[in-house]
């Protein structure tokens, strides 16, 4: 299914261009002409986003960058059924967001890990079989955690924990009940660099396990080549889509990746799209 | 609870920097990858468990002595004082003639005392407990929230020693009044924490909630309960002493039962040495109630700042 990603083009000699509109039902996400705006303490009505298309096909990694404030975060939000659009509609699976966050459908990673601090590392994975409604399986816990490379840290508290294990803990978390579609909100924004590195390669890693649509928000123009199949250019306020970036790099991807010309090359594109769209 | 493992828990703490590979003495980001850091020292089940007894004695010795010593010297200056001033009882009892008031009787102020307790205790479980409940609906619903707010504050301005008496011929001389006097000025501290504490949920794990499709129950019991404990028991310092007052204004104002009334005879004999037994009757109980609490809180909110040992 994914085989047609493997030895994909790395000349540089691909276009920045739109792909080709999947249709909704087939697409893991489709965002259809959504325009959001919210106002201000002081009642000025600012125009976050602006007829965004969009779409996330399924076992997709897509990228949105683009500069502070131009409405990522709302977009995400907006595709997670957390805010209403003023305009437009998202859709997931095929349906109301609503719908697929019934199903459970979703992972969600955020800058803050969001982790309970009452809850020991296990039992904060242990939160995502509860809310899906089932029983959490400790033998199913402790593998989990072991994907994610947390295993040693089972009973201990987030507190304890450094910035990129809580981050670690909050992906193994939003894996858990293995969702189709993964939404993270620059999740390794908040990292100091070590571990910002790590983490990527890590999630790389957990993502080939089940290959979840993903949706990934951030504004590090390496990071989301490195990770993605395609790169979605946001404009400065209000965000418009100004480009849109296939990566073209064989899969899996390592570190060694980025020392590549075709990498340096994708990286270029999305930054010249990114100088374009005024960022 | 890091007490368990001070260790390993300081050398994970999230310093800055502590991630970062760098000076020799920080264990490095790579070995916290593959989750094997250097555990340096790790107890047993039975010398866990022991360890920790033995920690908490320490702690309360070392808690302890200061204000020990502090009333050992204040009551040798009271005794001095009353015996060299040759003052009457009547007056102010000595320490020793207190302690001969409650030695003379003591299942009567042992008595009072438990009815005493069972009223504050009572008062808060209905006051409190009520105000939680109120809290949790107000918690959801801001217009809620406006519409009773006003009431709320009613109960808190209006002073409770006017509304006693009243309270008196409502309910009678039985224990209801108590009751009702204890919840009543218990009931606005824990309604104001609650509603905050309710509602100080962390952004990022709510919305983690919420794209889980969590329900709003689940979201209370997982999410808004266990966050509010700390403000809740800010509420209970506040409440557990007031409550205690609560119920000895209810008592001193029916004259049937519990400290309160022992005040009013030991008043009317002037038997100032019984009455400053009934004084030191109901701050043994305060005492004791806040230290319970502390433990109580201690245990239950080990995962948050305010009981963290820094």
């Amino acid at each position: 299914m994914h085989t047609s990603r493997e030895g994909g083009r790395t000349d540089g000699r691909m276009t920045t261009s739109t792909i080709p509109q999947v249709p909704s039902t087939t697409a893991a996400v489709a965002v259809e002409g959504v325009s959001h705006e919210y106002e201000t303490h002081d009642g000025v009505l600012l125009r976050a986003l602006d007829g965004i298309d969009l779409s996330v096909r399924d076992g997709e990694f897509v990228s949105i960058v683009g500069p502070s404030g131009c409405g990522k975060t709302t977009l995400l939000r907006i595709v997670a059924g957390l805010i209403e659009p003023a305009t437009g509609r998202a859709r997931v699976l095929g349906g109301e967001p609503e719908a697929a966050r019934a199903e459970r459908a979703f992972g969600l990673v955020a800058q803050e890990p969001g982790l309970l601090p009452w809850r020991t590392v296990a039992g904060n994975v242990a939160l995502s079989f509860e809310l899906a409604g089932r029983r959490a399986d400790p033998a199913e816990v402790s593998t989990l955690l072991g994907h994610a490379g947390i295993e040693r840290f089972a009973d201990y508290f987030p507190r304890e924990l450094s910035g990129g294990m809580r981050q670690r803990v909050a992906l193994a978390r939003a894996l858990a009940h293995g969702p189709r579609v993964l939404l993270m909100d620059e999740p390794f924004g908040a990292l100091d660099e070590f571990s910002r590195e790590e983490l990527r390669l890590e999630l790389l890693r957990l993502w080939e396990r089940e290959r979840p649509s993903v949706l990934f928000v951030t504004h590090a123009i390496r990071e989301a080549v490195l990770l993605s199949d395609r790169v979605v250019v946001l404009s400065r306020r209000p965000g418009r889509v100004v480009a849109d970036v296939p990566i073209d790099l064989r899969r899996p991807r390592d570190a060694g990746v980025e020392d590549t010309p075709a990498f340096l090359d994708h990286v270029a594109r999305v930054r010249d799209a990114l100088r374009e769209a005024g960022g | 609870m890091t007490a368990r493992r001070p260790d390993v828990a300081d050398m994970l703490d999230d310093a800055p920097g502590a991630a970062v590979p760098g000076p020799d003495d920080s264990p490095d980001a790579a070995d916290q990858a593959d989750g094997t850091v250097e555990v340096i020292r790790q107890p047993e089940q039975g010398q866990r468990r022991r360890g920790r007894a033995v920690a908490w004695l320490r702690a309360g010795a070392r808690a302890g002595w200061p204000p020990l010593l502090v009333a050992v010297l204040a009551l040798a200056v009271w005794e001095a004082w009353i015996r060299i001033r040759e003052v009457p009882d009547y007056l102010a009892p000595s320490p020793t003639a207190v302690a001969d008031a409650l030695a003379a009787d003591p299942t009567r102020f042992l008595g009072a005392g438990a009815v005493s307790l069972q009223h504050a205790m009572g008062g808060l479980v209905l006051g409190a407990g009520g105000a939680f409940a109120l809290g949790a609906v107000m918690a959801h619903s801001h217009r809620l929230e406006r519409a009773l707010y006003p009431f709320a504050l009613m109960v808190k301005v209006t002073p409770i020693v006017a509304i006693a008496p009243l309270l008196i011929i409502w309910f009678g001389f039985g224990d209801a009044p108590k009751y009702v006097v204890a919840g009543l000025i218990t009931f606005f501290p824990m309604l104001v924490n609650a509603v905050t504490g309710l509602r100080t949920v962390d952004a990022a794990a709510h919305d983690f909630f919420r794209a889980m499709d969590a329900s709003r129950w689940q979201v209370f019991l997982r999410l808004r309960l266990p966050a509010s404990l700390p403000y809740v028991f800010a509420a209970l310092r506040i409440s557990v002493p007031l409550a205690l007052i609560g119920a000895v204004v209810a008592e001193w104002m029916s004259a049937d039962s519990g400290v309160g009334q022992l005040i009013v005879i030991a008043h009317g004999d002037f038997d100032t040495p019984a009455l400053f037994g009934a004084v030191v009757v109901l701050a043994a109980i305060g005492i004791a109630l806040t230290g319970g609490l502390a433990l109580v809180e201690r245990r239950l909110l080990f995962w948050h700042e305010s009981v963290r040992e820094w």
